[in-house]
Formats: C-alpha cells, sequence, structure tokens
C-alpha cells in the first residue's frame, strides 16, 4: 500500500477502491494507525468507532469483490461530528448532558453517507452543544490544530477539521450554525462546504438553533464536498425545512462547466474586509487576481445591513438555543461548562420582541443579499480575520482590531448562516507562521454548482490543496 | 363578591401597595453612581416573569452577557422595518 494513500482525496481512493487495488479493510486499518498516533496530540475524536468501522469495511470489502460497488463514497473512512446521532455509537454532542447517551437511530445525512457506502471511523471532537468556535472543550479535551498544536482547531466543527487536515479520514460531516463548518475549515486548511439552509436534512443533529442550523462536509477538495453533497442533500419527512427541490450531480456539473470565465464575482470592500489580518487580506487579494486570471469578472458590491448581522445572530442563537435547552438545563445545570452555560442562561433574559426584530431583519438581509446576486453570481471574501489563538487565548488581532475570537470568528461567517446562502471555505494560502487562510466563496441560494465551479477553478489552478501534513514529531 | 373576585382585588391592591412602595423607595433613595441601573438587579428582578431564580455565580456573568448584547443591539433596536415579515421556515402544508 502507498505509504502517502491516506493523504489522498476521495477521487483519488475511489478508483482505488472500485478496482480492488486497495482494500477498505486495509485503508481503514491504515486510517486507525494514524488517529492511533494523533489522537494524544491532537484530540480529535470523542469516541473512535474501531469495531464499528472494522465491520463496515469488511462489508464494503465483500461487496466490491462481488461487483457491488455503491459508488464514490464506498470503502471511504469518513468521520461524524459527535453531533449528529448514530445508532447504537454514543452521541455526546460535545456535552456532559448526553454523555451516556447512545441513540437508537440515525441523523439523515448519517443514513445517506451509510447508504453511501462510507466507513465511519470515529465521532469528532466539537464545541460543546456546537455553541462556540475554538473547540476547547472542558469535558473531553481541547481539540487542537495539525498545524500548530499550540492553537485551536477552529470550531464548533474543530474535531472534523482536525481529522480531515491531519488525515485521520478522509472526509467529515459538519454543521454551521455561526461558521462551525467554515471557521474550522480557514484555520486547518480544508475544504468546508455550508450548503443552503433546507438543501440537506438538520435531522438527528442536535440543534444550536433551529432556524441558522446547517449540515454540510469538510474535504480535503472541493471535488470531494460536491461528491457528499450529492449524497446527503434531499428532503426528508423528518425535516419539515428539508427542500424538495431536484438535488444536482454536483461533482458532474462542476466537470461539465467550462471553467469560470465570464462569471461576476461580487466583492464586499466593507465589513467582509474591514479589520483584517495583512497577511490574510493579502492572500485574499491574490486569489481575488487568481479568479481574474481564470476570465472570472469581480464587481465591488455593497451590501447594507450587515452591520446588524452580530446583535441578530446574537439574539437568534441564544433564545433558540435556551428554548431547546430548557429541559436539560433544569434537570443537569451542573453538567454544562460555565461558558456555554452562561450562554443559556442569558438567553431567558432576552426580549421576545428583539427576537422578532432579529428575524424580520433577516428578511430585510436577505433582500439585500438578492438585490446584490442580481448584479453577480457569487460573493467572494475572507473567512476569517484573524489566524487561530493559541488553545485557551481568548482574543485575536485582526488587523488593526483586538477582539474577541467569537466576534472575530463568527463576522464574516454569520451573514450566510442568517440568509441561509451557500459557503464555502477553501484554502488559499499560508500565513508566514505556517497557519492556513480561507477563502469564502457564496452563492445564491440553492446555486451550490457555481460556488463549487468557482472553488474547484480555483483549487485547479492552484496548489494549497496538494500541500501533505507532515506528521508532527 | 364572589371569592375569586375578591382575591383578584385584594391581590391588585396588595400589587398597587408594592408598587407604590417601590415608587416611594426610587424617588427618595439615594441617587446611583451610574446612569442606569445594574443589569444584575434588573435580571434578579425578573425571576417571576422567567419563572427561574438565577443563583448568585451565575448572577454577575449572565448579566454582563446580556448587558453586551442589549447595547450591541442600539442599532438593530433603532431599525424601521416598516411592514417587514419575520422570516420562518413555517410549513402549513
Amino acid at each position: 500500500m502507498p505509504e502517502d494513500l491516506i493523504s489522498r482525496p476521495i477521487t483519488e481512493l475511489a478508483p482505488l477502491l472500485q478496482s480492488k487495488q486497495i482494500s477498505p479493510v486495509e485503508l481503514f486499518d491504515e486510517v486507525l494507525n494514524r488517529i492511533h498516533q494523533l489522537q494524544p496530540k491532537l484530540n480529535s475524536f470523542i469516541t473512535v468507532t474501531e469495531a464499528e468501522g472494522r465491520k463496515a469495511a469488511t462489508e464494503a470489502e465483500a461487496e466490491i469483490r462481488n461487483g457491488r460497488y455503491r459508488g464514490p463514497l464506498h470503502g471511504i473512512p469518513i468521520s461524524i461530528k459527535d453531533l449528529f446521532a448514530t445508532r447504537g455509537v454514543r452521541t455526546t454532542a460535545g456535552s456532559k448532558v448526553l454523555g451516556k447517551w447512545v441513540p437508537d437511530y440515525d441523523a439523515t445525512a448519517v443514513t445517506r453517507l451509510l447508504q453511501a457506502g462510507m466507513v465511519m471511523v470515529g465521532k469528532a471532537n466539537m464545541h460543546e452543544f456546537a455553541y462556540g468556535v475554538t473547540n476547547n472543550n472542558r469535558h473531553y479535551g481541547p481539540a487542537r490544530n495539525p498545524r500548530d498544536q499550540t492553537r485551536v482547531p477552529g470550531g464548533s466543527s474543530g474535531g472534523s477539521a482536525a481529522a480531515v487536515a491531519s488525515s485521520q479520514c478522509t472526509a467529515s460531516l459538519g454543521s454551521d450554525t455561526g461558521g462551525s463548518i467554515r471557521i474550522p475549515s480557514a484555520a486547518c486548511g480544508t475544504v468546508g462546504l455550508k450548503p443552503t439552509y433546507g438543501r440537506v436534512s438538520r435531522f438527528g443533529a442536535i440543534p444550536l438553533a433551529w432556524s441558522l442550523d446547517h449540515v454540510g462536509p469538510i474535504t480535503k477538495t472541493v471535488e470531494d464536498a460536491a461528491i457528499i453533497l450529492s449524497a446527503i442533500a434531499g428532503p426528508d419527512p423528518n425535516d419539515p425545512t428539508a427542500s424538495s427541490r431536484a438535488v444536482p450531480d454536483y461533482r458532474k456539473e462542476i466537470k461539465l462547466a467550462n471553467g469560470i470565465r465570464g462569471l461576476r464575482l461580487g466583492i464586499p470592500r466593507q465589513y467582509f474586509f474591514d479589520h483584517v489580518d495583512p497577511e490574510i487580506r493579502a492572500a485574499v487579494d491574490k486569489a481575488i487576481r487568481e479568479l481574474e486570471s481564470l476570465g472570472a469578472l469581480t464587481v465591488a458590491v455593497d451590501i447594507p445591513n450587515l452591520e446588524n448581522c452580530a446583535a441578530m445572530e446574537a439574539h437568534i442563537t441564544l433564545v433558540e438555543a435556551t428554548s431547546y435547552h430548557e429541559p436539560y438545563l433544569k434537570r443537569q445545570p451542573d453538567d454544562y461548562s460555565p461558558e456555554v452555560r452562561t450562554n443559556l442562561e442569558a438567553g431567558r433574559y432576552l426580549l421576545g420582541t428583539d427576537y422578532v426584530k432579529s428575524q424580520r431583519a433577516r428578511t430585510l438581509l436577505l433582500r439585500n443579499f438578492n438585490e446584490a446576486f442580481q448584479h453577480v453570481d457569487a460573493i467572494v471574501s475572507p473567512t476569517l480575520p484573524a489566524f487561530p489563538p493559541p488553545v485557551g487565548e481568548e482574543w485575536v488581532q485582526s488587523g488593526d482590531l483586538r477582539e474577541n475570537v467569537i466576534d472575530a470568528f463568527l463576522r464574516f461567517n454569520i451573514p450566510y448562516d442568517l440568509t441561509g446562502f451557500p459557503a464555502i471555505s477553501i484554502p488559499c494560502g499560508f500565513g508566514s507562521t505556517g497557519l492556513p487562510i480561507g477563502l469564502q466563496i457564496a452563492g445564491k441560494a440553492f446555486d451550490e454548482t457555481t460556488v463549487l465551479r468557482i472553488a474547484h477553478a480555483y483549487e485547479q489552478a492552484t496548489s494549497w490543496h496538494r500541500l501533505r501534513y507532515a506528521l508532527p514529531a | 363578591m364572589p371569592t375569586n373576585m375578591l382575591v383578584r382585588l385584594l391581590t391588585r391592591r396588595t400589587w398597587v401597595k408594592r408598587s407604590g412602595m417601590g415608587v416611594a423607595a426610587v424617588l427618595f433613595a439615594p441617587a446611583l453612581p451610574a446612569q442606569e441601573p445594574p443589569p444584575g438587579a434588573a435580571i434578579r428582578c425578573l425571576a417571576t416573569v422567567t419563572g427561574t431564580d438565577l443563583s448568585d455565580p451565575w448572577l454577575e456573568p449572565t448579566a454582563g452577557l446580556v448587558g453586551i448584547i442589549v447595547a450591541d443591539s442600539k442599532a438593530l433596536r433603532a431599525l424601521d422595518l416598516g411592514p417587514i415579515e419575520p422570516a420562518t421556515c413555517f410549513k402549513a402544508d
């Protein structure tokens, strides 16, 4: 088996599995070795599903041997954020509150990945109840950034992104309420796709805020994200917000598309480029020039009302989260970390009028973005304004602004959770300290194809995604 | 007079009496150094509204967070949204 096999994306592993050049069991064992090697250092997992994974890999091997190849996810080692219910496997949501919960059902996205033939390698570490951006988890220990173990991997899907970046799995399933797929992807150097609200069922994902929660993939490449999105998207009777729109074959669509020549990219110079680390700004500007060199046209766009996003997000998240957690808060208040409990307690004291006003302002924000999208096909910006801080540090330097890491990391991400528009973070460089930089591309509602197409074109023209992870000493 | 109405009247009188005492306390109390009451005091007063008596260790951090969110919400509160309705995921079908 080639030494770098587990570093490869789905698109390279799948043909080898299909043609029986490698076995799903061998691949699983290699990944498991990597997990055992790195878990003490990176703490990317809350539960490693060795028995379940080996069983799935053995079944995949038998099926492929007997000519029943299911498709590109058959035999692929995938981790699942511990937010998603997994039948027979403990699901903690990164909390002590659910520390002993073993669901008797799978989340819909998990069911679909299992049907596609994934081999689940473990339940990834996460910020407690997805209520934070650092993955400093008091109950299961902090997940760490593979590029610099002293730093956070971002969150809340921090274990997922860290595991993908360090090849402890080929891909992961994450969730995004204020940026929780894109933030750790930017921080760890992976691809993170938050699809349109309603594109992927939320059933079986422990909610943070119902009206903001999204489910999506974290992968090594854009094409891998397209493959997973096609597998998990679609209507679901268990989730009334899941859209019944037809699901395209995203992988085929981005390959059919003739590059990005003539596509119009909106550059929102206000808000999305305010208070940004100079190295991040330079890398994103360079990426925009690269997109222009591929034939895209850049257009300045001005989106009003963005300055209210933080307040809107705070009211909606705190109130919805407190509503969900109320029974647990009554029964097990001491099982929450002080930070999460404070957030949940605070949710009781916000006004209903402010919550409804935030939801009304969302409608206005949606109109403002739709107005911009009449003139452009996508909007490009940095994913984060600052690099991930050391574990335990709550402040970051965003260019000329020293700010709380929560404010900093949510800033460019929440507009797309509030509007529900699809957004992807892809690697576009590294800072002088070796930490990755994320480029965010957002598109119109249910136009994941264009988002993926632009991201794929950029990825093909650059080499950031090909940089292999070096094992720490 | 039916008993329930009597109870309501007594309750209302008690409320009015207590409110009067509250107003008097506010009027004749020495001026607070800050312009606005500390959020912790406001939160403690809300126990009857929320149905939850927030215990001491949680009062200060909770009040601090609420204070920050409210302070950051001034522009949102000032926003004139006209007839715009809330975003909603409700589906009648």
